[in-house]
C-alpha cells in the first residue's frame, strides 16, 4: 500500500505535423511509488527524454493523463505548474547545467529561495551539500568543480526545495563510470533513506544494478518490463533477494529483516491490505 | 542575504559591465551637461530682469523681449506712467551693437586727440549688448560688481569679466562705440550671454551715442504698494496708447522664452540622441549578456522560475548599468563643468531638476533596454534544457 507519486497514463506525444511528424512516444503507462529508483532504458531517440519532461510537466502530452500524488498536473494552469515544478519536483540534468556564475552554495540557494524560503534557504543549502559531501566546495564556481562535484550539487539543487520525486535525464552521462556509479548510489539513498522517488532516464548500461525496476522504451513503447517485488510491510521496490518468506504458496519479499519479522508477526494484515490496494 | 543572481552575471562580466556602464555615463554626460547650459543661459536672462528694482516693465506695444523685439518708447510716456501709476519711473536704453576692442594691429584702443575714429574698419570687434541706466538710481544697472564703478560717468562703460578677459581689457582701457571712446570703469559678472555681452552706460550717454535723445527702449516703473501690479498693469495699457506693460517675473520669463524657443529643437535632438545612445548600450550588452546565458534562463523555468523573476533578474542588471552609470555621468558632467567652463567661458547650471530628469532617462534606459531580453526569455521553452 504504497504511494504512488507519479503516474503516467496512456501518454502520446506526437512532434510537428504532416511529413514531418515524429510520434515521439505512443502510449506509454508508468507509475512511480514512493522511494522507489525507476530506472528507464533505451536506445537513443527512443523517447527517453520526451517521457521524463512530460512526467516532470515541462512537456505537454498530445494525449494522456499525468498524476502528481494524484493530481493531474497536465492542462493545469501555467503559473500553477511552475509552482508545482519548483517544490514537489527536483530535476537534474545530463549536462548539470548550473548556473556559472554563482557558486554551488547559491546555486542551491536561490532554488530555495525561489522557492519564497529566504531565512533559511543558506543554511539548508550548506546543509544538503555538507551531506553530499561538498563542505570544502561551496564557495566554488561551476568552473572549478569536477563534473561527479557539479552533479552533486545539481542533486542538492533538486533536493533543496524537498520535492517527492528526482526526475534525472542522463545523469551520468557526462561522468566516468566510477564517478557515475557513485552518484547514481547518492540517488539511491535519497530514495531509500529520505523516501524520495527516482525517476532516471539513461542508455548507460552501468548503472541498472542500482534500480528498483528497469523499464525498456523504444519507438515510443515499453518492450518488456523488468518484474520487480514490492515489499509487503514498507511498500518498497526490491529485487528477489534473501529477506523471503513463502505464505499460501505464493513468496513474498523484503527489504530488511525488520520487515520480514513485522511480516511473520501478522501476515493477515499486509496480505489483506494487499489485495484491497490491487 | 539573498542571492542576486542580476548582480553576479554582471560582475562575472566586468569587462561588459563596464561597457555598459560607460555607455550611461557618456549618455548621461552629455543630457545634463546640455542641459546645465540650457539652466544657466536661461537664468542669465532671467536673473537680470530680476535685478530691476522696480516692478513693472513698460514697453513699445506688442515686444516681448530684450533681444527679438525692438521697443522705442517716447520719453513723454515717462511722466503719463508716473501720474498714472503713482510710482517712480526709470528709462531703460537698449541696443546691440558692434564695439571695436582693438585696433587693427591688434593694440588697445588709445583716446588722443586727432584719432581716427571708426576709420579702423579691419580693427577687432565684439559684439555688445548696449544698457543704459539711470546711474543716479541704479534700477536697470549691472546686477553684480567685481571692480570698479557702478556709477559710470561721461563716456565711461561697464563690462563683463568675460568680455574684459577675451579681449583682455581691464579698467582703465578703452572700447570704441559709434566712434566714440569709451573707459572701462568696472567689471561686472554673469552679462557673457556666449553670442553677445552686455555692457553698462549711463541712460544720458546711450542716448547720445546711439541717437535716440527724447527715447528710450523700456521704462521701468517702480510701485509704492507692488501688490497692486495687476491693476496697475491693466490701467497703464488702457490709459495710454502703444504700450504693453509686463509685470517684472512675467517679463523675465517672456525673454528666457523667447531665446530658449529658438534652442529647445536643438537641445531636444542632441538629448534624444544621446539618450538612444546609453539605451543602445546598455540594451546590446544586456542583450549580449541575456543570449549567452539563454540555457541557464531556460534551466531556471524548467526548475520552476516564473517569467518574471527571470524579467526582474535582467531588468535589474540593466538597472545597474544605469545607475551606476548615472552616478559616474553626473559626476564626468561635473568635472567637464569644472574643466570646461573657465577654458571656454561658458555657463553651467545644474539643479534638481536636472538630476532628477536624467535619474528618469537612465532608469527609462533600463526598461528600454530589457524589452527585446525580455521576450527572448519569455519564448524560451524550457524543453530546451533537456536537448543538447
Ligand atoms: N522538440 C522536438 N521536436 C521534434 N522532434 C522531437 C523533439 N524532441 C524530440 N523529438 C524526437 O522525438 C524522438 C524521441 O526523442 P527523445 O525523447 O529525445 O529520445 P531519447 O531521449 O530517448 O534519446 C526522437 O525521434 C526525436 O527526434
Ligand atoms: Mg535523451
Amino acid at each position: 500500500m504504497t504511494e504512488t507519486i507519479l503516474d503516467l497514463h496512456g501518454i502520446v506525444k506526437v512532434f510537428g505535423e504532416g511529413r514531418t511528424q515524429v510520434r515521439a512516444l505512443s502510449g506509454v503507462d508508468l507509475e512511480v511509488k514512493k522511494g522507489e529508483v525507476v530506472l528507464i532504458m533505451g536506445p537513443s531517440g527512443s523517447g527517453k527524454t520526451t517521457l521524463l519532461s512530460i512526467g516532470g510537466g515541462i512537456l505537454k502530452p498530445t494525449d494522456g493523463k499525468v498524476l502528481l500524488k494524484g493530481r493531474q498536473i497536465n492542462g493545469m494552469d501555467e503559473e500553477l505548474l511552475t509552482k508545482i515544478r519548483l517544490s514537489e519536483i527536483g530535476f537534474i540534468f545530463q549536462q548539470f547545467l548550473l548556473l556559472s556564475a554563482l557558486t554551488a552554495k547559491e546555486n542551491v540557494q536561490v532554488v530555495a529561495e525561489f522557492a519564497g524560503d529566504i531565512d533559511s534557504a543558506a543554511v539548508k543549502s550548506e546543509e544538503i551539500l555538507t551531506r553530499l559531501g561538498l563542505e570544502g566546495r561551496m564557495n566554488d564556481v561551476p568552473a572549478n568543480l569536477s563534473g561527479g562535484e557539479k552533479q552533486r550539487v545539481a542533486i542538492a539543487r533538486a533536493l533543496v526545495n524537498d520535492p517527492d520525486i528526482l526526475l534525472a535525464d542522463e545523469p551520468t552521462a557526462n561522468l566516468d563510470s566510477k564517478v557515475g556509479h557513485e552518484v547514481m548510489e547518492i540517488l539511491r539513498e535519497i530514495a531509500k533513506k529520505r523516501g524520495k522517488s527516482v525517476l532516471v532516464v539513461s542508455h548507460d548500461n552501468r548503472i541498472r544494478d542500482i534500480a528498483d525496476r528497469i523499464l525498456w522504451l523504444e519507438d515510443g513503447k515499453f518492450k518488456e518490463i523488468g518484474k520487480m517485488e514490492t515489499d509487503p510491510v514498507c511498500g518498497m521496490s526490491i529485487e528477489r533477494g534473501a529477506n523471503r518468506v513463502v505464505r499460501e504458496r505464493k513468496e513474498y519479499f523484503f527489504c530488511s529483516e525488520g520487515c520480514m519479522n513485522e511480516f511473520r508477526k501478522e501476515p493477515g494484515k499486509f496480505i489483506l491490505t494487499n489485495k484491497l490496494n490491487n | 542575504m539573498v542571492v542576486s543572481i542580476a548582480r553576479k552575471n554582471l560582475f562575472a562580466e566586468k569587462t561588459r559591465f563596464f561597457v555598459s556602464v560607460g555607455g550611461v555615463a557618456f549618455s548621461i554626460l552629455l543630457i545634463v551637461f546640455l542641459l546645465g547650459v540650457y539652466n544657466a543661459f536661461q537664468r542669465l536672462f532671467i536673473d537680470y530682469v530680476e535685478s530691476f528694482a522696480a516692478d513693472l516693465v513698460v514697453a513699445q506695444e506688442g515686444v516681448t523681449d530684450m533681444s527679438h523685439t525692438f521697443s522705442l518708447l517716447d520719453i513723454n510716456k515717462m511722466s503719463q506712467i508716473e501720474t498714472i501709476s503713482g510710482g517712480s519711473v526709470y528709462g531703460l536704453v537698449n541696443r546691440t551693437t558692434n564695439a571695436r576692442v582693438r585696433e587693427e594691429d591688434g593694440s588697445k584702443i588709445i583716446n588722443f586727440p586727432g584719432r581716427k575714429k571708426g576709420e579702423n574698419k579691419k580693427a577687432k570687434k565684439a559684439t555688445i549688448n548696449l544698457m543704459g541706466f539711470e546711474k543716479e538710481s541704479g534700477v536697470g544697472g549691472p546686477p553684480i560688481m567685481l571692480s570698479g564703478s557702478k556709477t559710470p560717468g561721461k563716456r565711461e562703460i561697464i563690462v563683463d569679466r568675460v568680455f574684459s578677459k577675451q579681449n583682455e581689457l581691464t579698467l582703465g582701457d578703452s572700447v570704441e562705440l559709434f566712434d566714440e571712446v569709451f573707459t572701462i570703469t568696472g567689471i561686472t559678472d554673469k552679462n557673457n550671454m556666449m553670442l553677445y555681452t552686455r555692457a553698462f552706460v549711463d541712460l544720458d550717454e546711450a542716448q547720445e551715442v546711439l541717437r535716440q535723445k527724447g527715447q528710450v527702449n523700456f521704462i521701468l516703473v517702480s510701485l509704492p504698494d507692488p501688490s497692486r501690479a495687476s491693476e496697475v498693469v491693466e490701467k497703464l495699457e488702457s490709459n495710454i496708447a502703444g504700450i504693453t506693460v509686463y509685470k517684472k517675473s512675467d517679463f523675465a520669463k517672456s525673454n528666457a522664452k523667447a531665446l530658449m524657443d529658438t534652442f529647445v529643437p536643438i537641445i531636444l535632438v542632441i538629448t534624444v540622441i544621446g539618450f538612444a545612445t546609453g539605451a543602445v548600450v546598455v540594451g546590446l550588452t544586456i542583450y549580449t549578456a541575456t543570449m549567452e546565458k539563454i540555457k541557464e534562463y531556460g534551466v531556471l523555468k524548467a526548475i520552476g522560475s516564473t517569467n518574471r523573476r527571470l524579467f526582474f533578474v535582467v531588468f535589474e542588471q540593466a538597472l545597474w548599468s544605469s545607475l551606476l552609470g548615472y552616478i559616474l555621468g553626473i559626476f564626468l558632467a561635473w568635472l567637464v563643468s569644472k574643466l570646461v567652463v573657465d577654458v571656454i567661458n561658458m555657463v553651467v547650471e545644474f539643479n534638481l531638476a536636472t538630476y532628477i530628469l536624467a535619474l528618469g532617462a537612465s532608469i527609462l534606459m533600463s526598461f528600454v533596454a530589457t524589452y527585446i531580453p525580455i521576450m527572448k526569455i519569455a519564448k524560451t521553452d524550457p524543453a530546451m534544457v533537456f536537448r543538447s
